[in-house]
């Protein structure tokens, strides 16, 4: 048997949690982790809108261009971080540095990068399905 | 209210709460080491690109460098191997819970928060505060039914408040939508390539979706509709693996609590006496 204050105390804690989950789901936003809202796929995407991806592109110092696949493998990041992050990719280009640098200390056996290039790729939809294609557009770009 | 908090307290089987540390625990390996790896990976990256959430914020925590995420790795797994154990249920189980909680900060500082954690921190908030819980114990506890209500309110909290959520964000017509649509140009595998050919299959799947998400509390249904239920959350997960590989991990462990994990001790006990009597 708990004791009163036992019980008490998880009451409590549970009404606490409840209700901070509970209006984190209607006033919250991602930083109030772990009360915001669970908005996972919650935005509502046109049937004839558009889909944007970010997609990262790579000079070398042997003078290869190449797209580098956006991930934590390659540049520590998640593709949906990187996005996350555009705005201040954006504001400060500088700030690509950081992933050209994390992808040198993935592959150390590579040439150094020395530019890198934001790209936002949009797919146009049609009743719901992707047509024609896709379109890019440099949002950001870098050079040692 | 009162039957409310006689069902949250009623006793429930002290030898589930051992099961729940060992697979909870176990899974922080499983988390770290292999399904979302990547935290580890945020080392890497310069603190100018760490933003730190609220709560890192609020908390004095160090920036996450490549030393701060391996100390909080190798603590956080450490204590993850001892409570899974279930050796020093509350020290061992309250280090997991504040660890974890950090390695979420350096997770979700950059740009991009998960949504899929919320009744997996729940569960290591609650399962500490049993005390000592062996895999055999026949007795119940109204700790240990309240440690695994909270598990499991948290998961249906999980699904019902996504409802919301999508009504707040997306609005009243999220359902006519291309949400899932979108996430198949940008996640979609072979599988999901097929059904844009499938005009309406896509929308019928987020009325589904919103159905399945307001019905969640039938979770909390004893017996047959709870089960069936159940298996349709599993189904649920299994199929947005398999069409957009995206999975809800720590939540889809939490489900855990609604199986009654403490035969898995008692079956060899009774085979065992059977096998003697036999014998």
């Amino acid at each position: 048997m708990l004791t009163g204050a036992a019980r008490g105390r998880r009451l409590l804690a549970t009404v606490a949690v409840v209700g901070l989950v509970v209006a984190g789901t209607f006033v919250g936003q991602d930083d109030h982790f772990p009360f915001g809202p669970h908005r996972m796929f919650s935005t509502r995407n046109e049937l004839n809108g558009r889909v944007n991806s970010a997609q990262l592109r790579f000079r070398f110092a042997d003078g290869t261009v190449r797209p580098v696949v956006i991930d934590s493998h390659t540049v520590g990041l998640r593709r949906a971080e990187v996005e996350g992050l555009e705005d201040r990719f954006v504001a400060r280009p500088e700030l690509l540095s950081h992933l050209a640098d994390a992808y040198e200390s993935f592959n150390p056996t590579e040439p150094e990068v020395v530019a890198a290039e934001l790209i936002e790729r949009t797919t146009d939809l049609e009743q719901g399905q992707p047509v024609g294609e896709p379109t890019v557009q440099v949002l950001a770009t870098w050079s040692r | 209210m009162e039957a409310l908090g006689r069902w949250w307290f009623e006793p429930l089987p002290i030898a589930r709460i051992a099961w729940l540390r060992t697979f909870l625990y176990g899974f922080v390996f499983v988390d770290v080491l292999l399904t979302t790896s990547w935290v580890a990976r945020h080392g890497a990256v310069s603190a100018e690109l760490y933003e730190p959430l609220l709560v890192g914020r609020a908390l004095p925590l160090p920036q996450p460098t490549r030393t701060v995420v391996m100390l909080t790795a190798t603590m956080l797994l450490a204590a993850a191997g001892v409570a899974a154990a279930g050796r020093l249920p509350r020290l061992a189980g309250s280090v997991v819970a504040v660890t974890y909680f950090v390695w979420m900060v350096i997770a979700f500082s950059y740009g991009k928060v998960d949504h899929d954690r919320f009744a997996f921190l729940v569960a290591l908030c609650v399962l500490p505060t049993v005390g000592r819980a062996h895999w055999r114990d026949s007795e119940a506890s109204e700790a240990a039914g309240w440690a695994i209500r909270s598990i499991q309110v948290a998961v249906v909290l999980a699904y019902f408040l996504a409802a919301f959520a999508k009504l707040r964000f997306g609005g009243l017509n999220w359902a006519t939508g291309a949400t899932l649509a979108r996430a198949l140009v940008r996640k979609g595998n072979w599988i999901s390539q097929q059904l844009f050919d499938m005009p309406g299959v896509l929308r019928a799947t987020q009325f589904g979706i919103i159905a399945f998400e307001l019905l969640s509390p039938l979770l909390l249904v004893r017996g047959r509709v709870g089960y069936a239920f159940l298996i349709l959350a599993l189904l649920f997960h299994a199929v947005t693996f398999s069409t957009i590989s995206i999975i809800f991990l720590p939540h889809v462990v939490c489900l855990l609590a609604f199986l009654p994990l403490e035969r898995l001790g008692r079956a060899p006990a009774r085979s065992l006496r059977r096998a003697s009597v036999a014998g």
